[in-house]
């Protein structure tokens, strides 16, 4: 690793990284615009400006931009240097000239990044004496709102949207002081992840619509680390309360996983959280209404339930009445995927696709049922043009170099689909559902070094599962990857629930964590119970229905497409707060688990192929210095206020029996365990750039191994 | 809808060319020479020929100042602004050019026969300050002679 010194002070920094990049890595206050780790350098904003010295005798030196001048060993560099600090006072005054003084009302304001650069670079007065330029904002669809005044001209929304996510409606429009970025007339934009360019925007121009609809400033929001329950790949996410209501989420940095970006359907499909939920009333006061003898009830597992709820259902139904309600050829195709998984349990993670020198499609239109993979492909490519530029001696992070040299698309992606994706311009090679000339492939296939055969159960196809088990036996390099239709598919799968299809005894009762019962499911079962968060059709036909905590208000496992189990935390706990489906099965059952982890601790028992997931997860009594960790900012505001209306008395926060986090500002705030983290700031920087200081990964367990045989 | 003769002008510029959007700056060189300028819908035309989208046509089109993305009077006339015109009296030229047409920079005679737009250099600076109408170059100008040049 290269040493380079910094106003003479030596840094480890990593090989083939700019000199910005290793200066923010160590925690440097050296303010930046245009560059962003997953986008990497164009050099355009001029913030990141430093002395660069010959050696240790120059004492003039000369000026250039660090995002664009690597780290070499013994480099030297001032960020001090008179030169570079008034250049960059100039340049951040360049930028303000435009930019309207309207923080206060500004959706970013408080968690901005060219709040703190400007306080960073200590332009605090104004000499502008002119009309600022003002433009018309676009109406952008329904999660993205646009305020082009405060546009600094970084370029970086429109890098990420065409560039990375290979997004077409969003453009720079005009030149000089009228560039304007939006689309060619109004309308929602198209891109499934467009809700990035909240985040990758460094200050108010994209702003997150949802939220602003029940605004609140980033430090009242009460946040825990959680875990995406759109698809199966389990991206890690950040979702924010305030008043008992979801307000926003945010991206969760993970690098095996979602890295620096979420989709859509995962930062904006969370509303449904704040339904009004499904009443419950303790145990002790209701009448069970079915059949007293619990070995007489079958019961209904879900996949979008927590691995504890589908444990709790089935300890307390036994294993022989433990069922999954999905058809039956879905339920087959699942039990296939594990059997196959089994055999080769070396699956590919979201970054293995980035990684990967071959992607191998099989009829999943990925765009849809995981979009993060679609975009990790994308990303995949480019990373295959920094491979070719790096011959060229151009660095990886010298974004419009790699771009001008590069325009061939590489031999990576091969798909067998028959409908049109939206990855279909980066097919390199394809092939119909019939996969008749597979065999002209193979010598591909076993020619990468580390391809990826990606498939599912979206096309409810035996076929394709079985074209992928194949491929995977002649080319022993490659990592599987499939696609399954819920967030804990996989661990609802490694409880082996038996098909519904199978049920012998029609008209027998149930109890059911599945709220979305298909009607020749509903035919086959008599009354039943029903456990789940919010009213629905459903919870109105049930003999009993019991409301649940949803996943923002409880903590629970889930385990990905990958075999990654994952823990996502309780973000908040409603005024009437409802029991965790564990707790109401374990009420139901007499069963004597008091928290999480000693229903996880009888579970791994049971299922030793969690127990090194439990027995690495912070189990509830972890402290940090002999705290619990926050759940909220150090300057959340209204603690004594927000209830006067209803007492004087500030209540007591209430405790958490199941993760070692708090609900209060009071706790543990410094360098956080990663999994436990859920929100990013270091003195100085208050917006999600305060990451790029940060060494944050949190990991999960990946849990498949070998079946011995 | 592209006429025919500007399908047949736009292929020729496409043989110049290994990618098919490379020529979209001429394609719409070439539907401004037939309808003056290019409208919205003479450019989500052009997009969808060359197979590209309208918004990434439009971001190449505005970039331009030679792109008209607005109707344009029968005269275009681009006034110099850059350092030696505005040396050389380019404020009073302006004034009286507006004066004289009732018009400001960047709009169009009611009668549709002048549009006024600033250029930034012209390449005459010996002879500044200069304008162009249309393709006609007119240079070491004071407030009469432009008044004269207009009228003519």
């Amino acid at each position: 690793m290269p040493t380079i010194f910094i106003d003479n002070k030596p840094y480890e920094v990593k090989e083939g990284q700019n000199v910005l990049h290793a200066a923010v890595s160590h925690g440097l206050n050296l303010p930046y615009f245009c560059w962003h780790p997953a986008l990497g350098s164009v050099g355009s904003c001029r913030q990141c400006a430093v002395q660069c010295f010959k050696d240790e005798n120059d004492t003039q030196g000369r000026m250039v931009m660090s995002c664009m001048t690597p780290a070499t060993e013994g480099s030297r560099f001032s960020i001090e240097h008179p030169n570079a600090k008034s250049f960059r006072a100039d340049v951040i005054e360049w930028m303000m000239i435009n930019h309207p003084h309207d923080c206060p009302v500004c959706d970013e304001g408080g968690e901005c990044h060219l709040q703190d650069m400007t306080v960073m670079t200590g332009h605090n007065k104004r000499r502008y004496r002119f009309k600022k330029r003002t433009f018309k904002n676009q109406n952008l669809g329904p999660n993205i709102h646009h305020e082009m005044n405060r546009c600094i001209t970084c370029y970086r929304c429109v890098r990420f949207y065409r560039d990375v996510a290979g997004g077409e409606d969003l453009h720079a429009f005009s030149s000089a002081d009228n560039a304007y970025f939006g689309r060619f007339e109004d309308g929602a934009l198209e891109s499934e992840f467009s809700g990035n360019l909240v985040e990758v925007c460094p200050t108010g121009v994209f702003t997150d619509k949802i939220f602003r609809a029940s605004y609140t400033r980033k430090w009242d929001l009460q946040t825990a680390p959680s875990i995406c329950q759109q698809c199966s790949l389990g991206c890690n996410m950040s979702p924010g309360e305030r008043l008992g209501k979801i307000r926003r989420i945010q991206n969760r940095f993970n690098p095996d996983i979602n890295g620096y970006f979420l989709c859509d359907k995962g930062r904006f499909g969370h509303q449904w959280v704040n339904n009004t939920p499904l009443p419950t009333k303790p145990i002790s006061e209701i009448t069970w209404p079915l059949n007293d003898d619990k070995s007489q009830v079958i019961g209904i597992a879900s996949p979008k339930a927590s691995l504890e709820a589908n444990y709790a259902l089935r300890k307390l139904v036994g294993a022989e009445n433990f069922y999954d309600a999905q058809p039956k050829g879905d339920y087959l195709l699942a039990e296939r995927v594990l059997e196959i998984l089994e055999q080769y349990p070396e699956t590919a993670s979201v970054e293995d696709v980035r990684q990967a020198d071959l992607v191998l499609v099989l009829g999943e239109d990925l765009t849809k049922t995981a979009p993060m993979l679609a975009l990790a492909i994308r990303q995949n490519l480019y990373r295959h043009w920094q491979e070719k530029a790096d011959k060229s001696k151009i660095p990886a992070w010298d974004d419009l170099a790699v771009r001008n040299a590069e325009h061939e698309l590489p031999d990576v992606l091969y798909m067998v689909h028959n409908a049109p994706t939206k990855l279909d311009g980066l097919v390199s090679q394809r092939m119909s559902l019939d996969f008749e000339q597979i065999s002209d492939w193979i010598p591909r296939i076993r020619a990468a070094k580390n391809p990826v055969i990606i498939a599912g159960t979206s096309l409810k196809s035996r076929p394709l599962i079985d074209l992928s088990k194949e491929l995977r036996a002649l080319a022993p390099q490659a990592k599987l990857c499939y696609v399954l239709p819920e967030v804990n598919s996989m661990g609802l799968a490694l409880l082996k629930p038996k098909s519904l299809s199978d049920l012998k005894s029609p008209g027998v009762e149930a109890i059911s964590l599945e709220p979305s019962l298909k009607s020749d499911v509903m035919a086959k079962v008599g009354d039943f119970a029903l456990i789940d968060a919010f009213e629905s059709e459903l919870s109105k036909r049930a003999a009993i229905a019991f409301g649940c905590a949803s996943f923002a208000e409880s903590t629970g496992t889930v385990i990905n497409n990958e075999g990654r189990a994952q823990r996502y935390y309780s973000v908040f706990e409603r005024e009437n707060k409802r029991p965790e489906s564990w707790r109401i099965l374990r009420d139901l059952g007499g069963f004597s688990w008091q928290n999480i982890d000693e229903l996880c601790g009888d579970m791994g028992r049971e299922f030793p192929v969690f127990e090194p997931f439990f027995a690495k997860a912070h189990h509830a009594d972890f402290r940090v210095h002999g705290e619990r960790i926050s759940r909220q900012t150090l300057v959340a505001s209204g603690r004594t206020a927000v209830n006067t209306h209803l007492s004087m008395h500030e209540p007591t926060p209430r405790v958490d029996q199941d993760s070692p986090l708090a609900y209060s500002m009071e706790g543990y705030h410094g360098d956080m365990p990663p999994d436990l983290a859920s929100s990013y700031w270091r003195p100085g920087w208050n917006s999600v750039q305060a990451l790029n200081a940060l060494s944050h990964a949190p990991s999960g367990v990946k849990l498949l191994r070998r079946r011995s045989v | 809808m592209l006429s025919a003769e500007e399908k047949q002008e736009i292929e020729h510029e496409l043989t110049k060319f290994p990618i098919r959007k490379s020529a979209c700056l001429e394609a719409l060189m070439i539907i401004q020479k037939h309808r003056d300028y290019v409208s919205d819908d003479g450019l989500k035309d052009v997009a969808d020929y060359l197979g590209m989208s309208a918004t990434e046509l439009d971001g190449i089109a505005t970039f331009y100042n030679l792109i008209y993305r607005k109707p344009v009077g029968k005269k275009v006339i681009r006034i110099c602004d850059s350092v030696s015109c505005f040396i050389m009296g380019y404020e009073q030229i302006r004034s009286k050019i507006q004066e004289e047409l009732g018009i400001k920079l960047g709009e169009t005679t009611p009668d549709q026969e002048f549009t006024l737009l600033p250029t930034p250099c012209l390449g005459t600076c010996d002879k500044a300050p200069a304008l162009m109408i249309n393709d006609e170059l007119h240079r070491n100008l004071n407030p009469n002679n432009v008044v004269q040049i207009l009228r003519k």
